[in-house]
Parts: C-alpha cells; structure tokens; sequence
C-alpha cells in the first residue's frame, strides 16, 4: 500500500464539503420542495386576500417572512436523518476530522441550497404583493441575515430528535421558540425603515444572532448528534 | 509496531436492561479475534463503546499504541471500525465516497489510490454510477474498500461478510488474516463458517438471566 500522505485542514475541509454539494446536488427534491412551498404560499396570498396593492402591500413583509420560516422547517427534521440510518453519521463522530467543523459544514450548504433560493426568489414574489419598491433591498438584507439563522436553530431541532421516533412534534415545539425573536427583527427592520426610523439596530442583532448559531450552534449539534447516536 | 486492546469486567446496561455483565479480553498486535454471542447480547454496542461511540459502561477499556496509552481522541488514526450499517452515500459513486472517507481520515488519496483499493475487493472497471444502483454485495465490497485507503493497525469489523459471495468472502477471511500477520488486530464478528483461518482467540457474550427488574 502506498505511503499514507496527511491531508491539511483546509482539504479535509474541502472534500468534506464536497460530498455535502453533491449529496444535494443529486437529490434535488430536498431543497426544491421548500422553495416551491415558499413559492406556493405567497402566490396564494393575492388570490386569498385580495388581489389590491393597498391590501397586500401593508401584509407583504410579514407574509415573506412567514412563508419563509415555515418553509425553512419543512424537511428540516431530515437534515440528517439518512445520514444517521445509512451510519454515515457515526463515522463523522469517528473521524480525526473535527464533527464540529463538519456539522457547520453541512448546515452552511444546505442553506446555499434551500435558504439561499428563497432570498434569490425574493424580488419575483415581492411582485405578487405589492411590497413597496424601497422595502425590497432591506427584506432581502433582512432574509440573508435571517435564513441561515433558521438553518442552524432547525438543524439544532433535527439533531436534538435524531433518534426519537415521531420526533417531528418535539422538532417544532424546539424551534418554534428560537424562532419567534429572528421574525420580530426581521420584520421590525424594515418597519422601522419603512417609517424613516432607525433601523440598523434590529440589523445588529440579526447580525449578532447569526455570528453566535454560526460559531455555537455546531457544537449543541455535535453533541445532540453524538447522544442520538448511543440511544440505537 | 504494536498495539494492545484490553477491557476489565465490561458492563452495560440500556435503560435498566442488563446486555452483558463481566467481560474481560486483551487482544494483541498479530491477533484475530472474533466476537461470539447470540443476537442481541450486545456485540455491536461493545464494539461502539471500544471506538468511543457508546459511553455509558461501566468497567475498564483500554489501549496501547507502542506500548503508551491512547485516549479515545487518538484512536480514529489508529483504528477503523465498520458498523453493521452500510455507511456510505446512496447518491454518490463508489469514488466519491472513498475519497469523502479518505478526507475524513486525514488522508490525500490519488485516484489511482482509490482505485486500486477498489479493485482489492474486485472491482476491475470503474463504476460511475451512484451507490444505491449497486447490488447490496457490490455495496458491502465498497464498504470494504475502505480497509486499504489507508494503513490503520486497528480494525473492528461488525459483520464484515454480510451480503458477500463465497469467493469475496474467502477473499477477506484472507485479508484479515494478513493483516493480523502483519502486525495488525482484528476484531470481528460474524455467523459465517470461517474457512480460510481460524481466528487466534475469540470472545463470548451470553445473554445474562433475566433479572427481577426486567420481568417486573
């Protein structure tokens, strides 16, 4: 056998990646479906409500915002369901390669996949709702801020009810609390820059809430993950 | 190169259910040893709590890597272990998923590399196709492929021969005798036959007596 050659960080860092791109690549109905649903359920909106500007604009943003989290849970309590029955989980847990570099890993891409394609669907739907043209930037800012948050409070819920059975009730009593404070600066945002108020403070702490589940959140998931595993 | 396993009156206990009580081994550098026990007694959990996995046991486990202790935080470069699970990805080819396994491992495999691993358990063309359209032998060869990517003294098979033919599975009986000539430790498990070699020790686990607390 030939002599063993140690990899660098970085390309661990790279081929671990790589197989997450492709696991999503190749499995497209996991990422599609919350993108249709997001889709779905803002074209619903005009048909349901109202098709007036004046009643649908003064609703826009809460409903993006709506649709948007609840698309985010959708599927979320899978994240890595496959991975925990197929046993590719537990050997992450045994690899040299840290599990919390891998957990942040896979959560960062499976937002590129199915967060990221909200934001970009954005400035279509806001159409279907009349959001004012000057809310747009700030929704969108409020969203990229905003939808890798949920990514890593839902894959907190999905690690935490790995291995219980009909875990998908606890998986929404779990993030819907964690939830609630990301909806009300978001939308808060860009209320208060729509009435000229100053609105870089709920920015701040969307900023300050994605730094702390971005660092923090891979270990509460490594650990979950690492629990889940003993109880098979 | 040496390493050792040993384990001192090894208990565990799920949810208040005794698996097996009292077991004691030490294995040596140059042995095979194979896991006996009926199913169910808590081979694979005793293998999980050897590589770390499992951590609610009571009773001593150990290893030695040149003669120095090592914490569970050095053993995945030492050692290898396969759960009964499958372990690779459904979507992906049998490359990709050894190259994602060598990345794990801290490893920088060539293509050839990966290759040649593969065309140890047999694969002679490549296969470009994803995991999942394998048969489920096809899919245990390239679980196996995974023994030569790189050198790791340790192995802990958990039913290393499930879903292979007569051929591949004289094939490994080989294999993990080599390995074990070579230096290496193999610790395994299986229902079949073994035909090629007799494994140097083995280890029993059997179901302890219903305790009170369980027919409650």
């Amino acid at each position: 056998m030939s002599a063993e050659s140690p990899l660098s960080l970085s390309s661990s860092f790279h081929l671990v990646a790589r197989r997450e791109w492709l696991v999503a690549m190749r499995s497209p109905a996991q990422w599609l479906h919350p993108v249709i649903f997001f889709t779905m359920v803002i074209a619903l909106f005009p048909l349901g409500i109202s098709p007036q500007a004046k009643a649908l604009s003064s609703i826009a943003v809460g409903v993006i915002w709506i649709a948007a989290l609840l698309a985010s849970m959708l599927g979320a309590g899978r994240l890595f369901e496959s991975d925990y029955q197929l046993g590719v989980l537990e050997q992450m847990a045994l690899a040299p390669f840290s599990f919390y570099w891998i957990t942040q890993i896979k959560v960062i891409i499976h937002w590129l996949f199915s967060g990221l394609s909200l934001v970009v669907l954005t400035p279509l739907l806001s159409l279907f709702l009349y959001l004012p043209d000057d809310a747009l930037g700030i929704v969108m800012l409020t969203m990229l801020l905003g939808t890798p948050i949920l990514a890593f409070v839902n894959a907190i819920g999905a690690a935490v009810t790995i291995a219980s059975r009909g875990g998908s009730l606890l998986l929404l009593l779990i993030c819907l609390p964690l939830q609630i404070p990301i909806i009300i600066f978001a939308t808060g945002a860009v209320k208060a820059y729509l009435e000229g108020l100053p609105y870089q403070g709920h920015l701040a702490i969307l900023a300050a809430m994605l730094s702390l589940f971005v660092t923090l959140a891979p270990l509460a998931i490594g650990a979950a993950l690492r629990a889940g595993l003993q109880s098979r | 190169m040496t390493v050792a396993l040993s384990a001192q009156h090894l208990a565990i206990e799920i949810e208040g259910r005794p698996i097996f009580s009292d077991v004691s081994f030490e294995i040596k550098s140059g042995q095979t040893c194979q896991l006996v026990g009926p199913n169910g007694s808590g081979k694979t959990t005793l293998f999980m709590a050897l590589c770390g996995l499992f951590e609610d046991y009571t009773g001593q486990i150990s290893w030695q890597y040149q003669a120095q202790a090592l914490s569970l935080n050095d053993w995945p470069q030492h050692g290898l272990f396969m759960s009964p699970k499958l372990g690779l990805s459904p979507m992906l080819t049998p490359e990709e998923n050894l190259s994602w396994f060598g990345g794990l491992m801290g490893l920088s495999l060539t293509v050839s590399q990966i290759r040649e691993a593969l065309a140890r358990m047999g694969f002679n063309r490549r296969i470009l196709r994803p995991v999942s359209t394998l048969s489920s032998g096809q899919q245990q060869r390239v679980k196996l492929a995974r023994l030569f990517l790189g050198y790791r003294p340790v192995w802990v098979l958990d039913e290393p021969f499930t879903a292979l033919d007569l051929a591949a599975v004289a094939e490994l009986e080989t294999i993990l005798a080599q390995h074990a000539e070579q230096g290496g430790l193999v610790f395994f498990t299986s229902h079949h036959r073994l035909t090629e070699f007799t494994p140097s020790r083995s280890v029993t686990l059997s179901m302890p007596q219903a305790m009170p607390r369980e027919v409650q």
